[in-house]
């Protein structure tokens, strides 16, 4: 059972709270795409994501990245207890959609840079910590259901 | 790995906006990576690791000095790093997965 203590709860809460999910959402998937071409394998028919500029542009890219922020958000609610909050989200994952549970991190990582750079001097180190804790209490539980 | 020469240009640019800060950041994403990937200090057993330590300024500057040598030798990584590599291989041993926790952490700090 993951403990969270008041600082990392309110840190949390105030991050997703003051999140402006279609920005970030989208610019974190797409730099994921960017950066780490191989995780396009996933995406076959969002259609031109030859370069950064289509990236960046493109209009399923950007749906999508708020389908997995909302996504987040189950997480951000159930903060107690986030493994059976994303029990079925890990069925999916593995099962229907067969990504590989690496690529967790990597958009992880993508948003935490890009949170980052929305909250400038706020995102201390230790805002950044708890950020991160967040992060591998998700994938890990995104995890579980791998077999 | 290769870096095209698109790749080499943008490393140039963004190292050039770094600027005279190379020490500053350095030192930023040391703290960061400790404050979110605790297992990172079993490497520094000798350092004060608290908040603002002369330590961690040091350090710092080394890693910004030895980023600022890479990134003037993009065409020749592999033997421009070779001493590094093999000091960090041969006797610091440091597990190489905890190159990309302080890589991601520079990363937030330039964010």
């Amino acid at each position: 059972m993951v403990v969270w203590t008041d600082f990392e709860r309110t840190t949390i809460q105030d991050i997703f709270s003051k999140m402006n999910y279609e920005v970030v959402g989208q610019q974190a998937l797409a730099r994921c795409l960017i950066v780490y071409p191989w995780t396009q394998r996933y995406f076959g028919n969002f259609g031109n994501l030859y370069n950064a500029a289509a990236i960046l542009g493109n209009p399923m890219v950007a749906a999508h990245g708020k389908v997995v922020l909302h996504g987040l958000d189950k997480a951000v609610k159930n903060m107690d207890d986030i493994k059976a909050a994303y029990a079925e989200l890990s069925v999916l994952h593995s099962e229907k959609l067969h990504v590989d549970p690496d690529n967790f991190r990597l958009l992880g990582d993508c948003l935490t840079i890009v949170v980052a750079a929305q909250l400038g001097a706020a995102f201390t180190p230790e805002v950044q910590a708890a950020f991160q804790k967040f992060l591998a209490v998700v994938i890990s539980s995104l995890r579980r259901q791998y077999h | 790995m290769v870096l095209s020469a698109e790749d080499k240009a943008n490393v140039k640019a963004a190292w050039d906006k770094i600027g005279g800060h190379g020490a500053e950041y350095g030192a930023e994403a040391l703290e960061r990576m400790f404050v979110s990937f605790p297992t990172t200090k079993t490497y520094f057993p000798h350092f004060d690791l608290s908040h603002g330590s002369a330590q961690i300024q040091g350090h710092g500057k080394k890693v910004a000095e030895a980023l600022a040598t890479a990134a003037s030798h993009l065409d020749d990584l592999p033997s421009a790093l070779s001493a590094l590599s093999d000091l960090h291989a041969h006797k610091l041993r440091v597990d190489p997965v905890n190159f990309k926790l302080l890589s991601h952490c520079l990363l937030v700090t330039l964010a």
